[in-house]
């Protein structure tokens, strides 16, 4: 195994063996609202707060290595760099798990300042140890996006180059040069890089302020100044991890269907909506913060659908132009990729029926939220993952499941999947509270048959990480991929 | 002379006056959204010099230099703090000491960005600006609370004006499944000494307007006489 595939797998396997800790960790916290178990409400929040930062460090972890992997291609990079990436990532996880176990920190990522310092039932150290892993992840973060950019604009001229500004504006002089135009995946890293360090100064400027505040609580910081940066970094990280999954896609599926993936001038301008917009977008979040000023609910709800919409559109419907009549081999990885732009498409309608401001009043704390975010996270990020490493596992053995393994996977990991998700959207519709240990009725009826659906989904990942372990053990060809 | 040099030298010796105005001025006790601005300047003008300080070209990385490059903006976060903005305005020589740490770490974060590769140093020049300017609007500032004095809190108490014999049964039927029969608590929040929380007003009206996971039980089964029966007796518990 190469030093840039150890590299990917180490945050693939890392990413992945938190993601089985958090579904578990997700699961009892399903079956507590749907009163199968009872247990303090205290400990419920602690668990939410970890299943919550843990979920979407883990899709992340899963996404860097993978995009990691892919730009080293394009061009190599300094190794070294990447493993401290990971090692700065990896303490943080263990600070912020040391946090809830046992300091039961239960504030969630989410909290409006001041509430870990005041109304907490958990020790300080607690929160000490939470804002510190959490600032360890950020700095681990910023080392990543930074030899990121430095890749695409050592790799394509500048920043010129990178966005594919002559491929756009002077395409036939660009075309007559015979300079290659970024390939799509690149555009995927370039908005990692450039919209994750923009998150990351927000978030490393509202850690310090927090941690600071541990330190010497007289000193003082303005509640809505640290929702703002709060969400700005937490609601594109989030985002971004879609995006590096992305890349996955536009690597991938084209070999599955035999045909290449192209840059062309649309798919440029697309993702330069989500270059321009993706890190404003996370003003939907304070649409109830009837202090934060007018003119930021209105970017909000504007920059929510430029920064979603057009990769999204350009993506699945090249995607689905790449798959028509290419005799596509189905195999479990080029299941979960189209799969996953399925699941990409259902959870970001839902995301923008959610931005748009006269539904998100009706909408705003109820389940519908977690129901979006969890549809385009469970049902598209991951399944771009599980279809990266199967590619990879499918490559290297030589070998592809049988159709009766896909089935039972695919019944678990989406028949499953379609109920749990279905019982945030029924129990969001019915005006069914998010964030509440106790749910009010009909809140616990929902749950129990979106725990049905959770034990099957364990049930298909169980499956799945079964039949990863026989192809990579199998595994006997070189590397294409 | 490059423009380029030019540049450097303008820019430092800009960056150098400015840092020295605590001791030209001896001013003392600056507002820490002020402070926070002032610095934000000084690292303008640090990070201008550190990106015209390199002139190279990079097709390879040089990677301890990302690393200058990314915890010069966190160290600057952590000396932005209040607590030793207070330290250092006492002592003017000390405070024009501070700016010039900020200058350095400011041409320290453009320049090792270039350093890495080459246009890396704009992106965290302006992330580093960026974040001193946003720290001016929250980070050590917060909004002015208009806060009741003790006083003018407890001139203000509504005092109970409820059946307390009526409030203690119409809670046994509807509270105290979950309050407790005594108010010690249960599935929901003990209530003993409400009183010191909440005076009577503002116990009827959370009964008549409760949040989530409590369920409201006003008009329906509770009148609003009821309401103040049953606040009478909440407030009445100890």
């Amino acid at each position: 195994m190469t030093g840039s595939r150890r590299i990917m797998w180490a945050f693939l396997s890392t990413g992945i063996a938190i993601f089985g800790l958090m579904t578990l960790v997700g699961f009892a916290m399903r079956i507590e609202q749907a009163q199968w178990v009872a247990y303090d409400p205290g400990a419920f929040y602690a668990l939410m707060t970890l299943h919550g930062s843990g979920m979407i460090v883990a899709l992340a972890l899963c996404g860097m290595g993978g995009l990691w992997f892919i730009m080293d291609r394009e061009r190599p990079m300094n190794q070294g760099l990447a493993w401290s990436a990971y090692a700065l990532i990896v303490i943080g996880v263990v600070a912020v798990i040391l946090s809830v176990f046992p300091g039961r920190f239960g504030a969630a990522w989410t909290f409006l300042f001041p509430l870990p310092f005041i109304g907490a039932t958990w020790p300080s150290w607690a929160t000490g140890a939470f804002l510190i892993g959490v600032a360890l992840i950020m700095l681990g973060w910023t080392v990543y996006c930074v030899q990121l950019l430095g890749c695409v604009l050592m790799k394509y001229g500048g920043l010129r180059g990178a966005t594919g500004w002559d491929l756009v504006f002077h395409h036939d002089a660009f075309v007559a040069s015979g300079r290659p135009e970024p390939p799509p995946a690149a555009f995927a890293a370039l908005i990692t890089a450039v919209d994750g360090l923009f998150a990351v100064a927000g978030g490393m400027l509202v850690g310090v302020a927090l941690i600071i505040h541990w330190i010497d609580p007289t000193v003082a910081i303005d509640p809505l100044w640290a929702k703002n940066l709060t969400y700005l970094f937490g609601h594109t990280f989030a985002n971004l991890t879609i995006y590096m999954a992305i890349a996955f896609v536009y690597v991938a599926l084209p070999r599955y269907a035999n045909r290449e993936w192209h840059t062309s001038p649309v798919l440029a301008i697309a993702w330069w909506g989500t270059l321009l917009f993706v890190a404003t977008a996370y003003f939907h979040h304070l649409y109830m913060d009837f202090v934060q000023p007018r003119g930021l609910q209105y970017v909000g709800e504007v920059a929510s659908y430029l920064a979603a919409f057009p990769p999204a559109v350009v993506t699945i419907f090249g995607g689905a132009l790449l798959v028509y009549r290419s005799n596509l081999r189905w195999t479990m990885g080029s299941m979960f990729m189209y799969a996953g732009l399925v699941g990409w498409l259902i959870g970001g309608v839902g995301a923008l029926i959610d931005a748009t401001v006269p539904i998100n009043s009706s909408l705003h704390n109820t389940l519908w939220v977690p129901a979006h975010f969890h549809t385009y996270l469970l049902e598209g990020v991951t399944l771009f993952i599980l279809g990266w490493i199967f590619a990879d596992l499918e490559t290297r053995s030589g070998l592809v499941s049988s159709l009766l393994t896909r089935w039972m996977v695919g019944i678990g990991i989406f028949g499953g999947g379609a109920l749990l998700l279905l019982g945030w959207y029924v129990a969001g519709a019915a005006s069914v509270p998010r964030r509440y240990a106790m749910q009010p009725s009909p809140g616990p009826a929902i749950s129990a048959w979106a725990s049905v659906g959770a034990i099957l989904l364990i049930f298909g990942l169980v499956l799945c990480l079964a039949e990863a372990v026989r192809l990579a053990r199998a595994r006997n060809a070189e590397p294409v991929v | 002379m490059t423009l380029r040099k030019l540049i450097v030298i303008v820019s430092a010796l800009a960056a150098l006056v400015f840092s020295a105005m605590p001791v030209i001025t001896g001013a003392r006790d600056i507002g820490v959204h002020q402070h926070h601005l002032d610095h934000a300047v000084l690292m303008l003008l640090g990070a201008i010099a550190g990106l015209a300080l390199y002139s190279g070209s990079s097709d390879r990385e040089s990677p301890p230099w990302l690393w200058v490059a990314v915890l010069c903006p966190f160290i600057a976060m952590l000396l932005m703090s209040p607590s030793l903005y207070s330290l250092v305005d006492q002592t003017p020589w000390l405070h024009s000491f501070d700016h010039i740490v900020f200058v350095v770490l400011a041409v320290m974060t453009a320049y090792a960005g270039q350093r890495y590769v080459r246009g890396v140093g704009w992106a965290t020049a302006l992330m580093l600006e960026s974040m001193a300017i946003v720290a001016a609007f929250g980070y050590g500032v917060a909004p002015a609370v208009t806060v009741l004095s003790p006083s003018a809190a407890v001139t203000q108490r509504t005092e109970p004006s409820g059946d307390v014999a009526h409030g203690r049964v119409l809670f046994a039927q509807n509270c105290a499944v979950c309050h407790g029969a005594r108010g010690e608590g249960g599935e929901g929040p003990p209530l003993k000494n409400e009183v010191s929380r909440k005076d009577f007003a503002q116990a009827q009206a959370w009964i008549k307007k409760p949040a989530p996971p409590m369920p409201a039980l006003y008009p329906n089964p509770l009148s609003a006489k009821d309401v103040a029966d049953v606040a009478a007796f909440v407030e009445s518990l100890k």
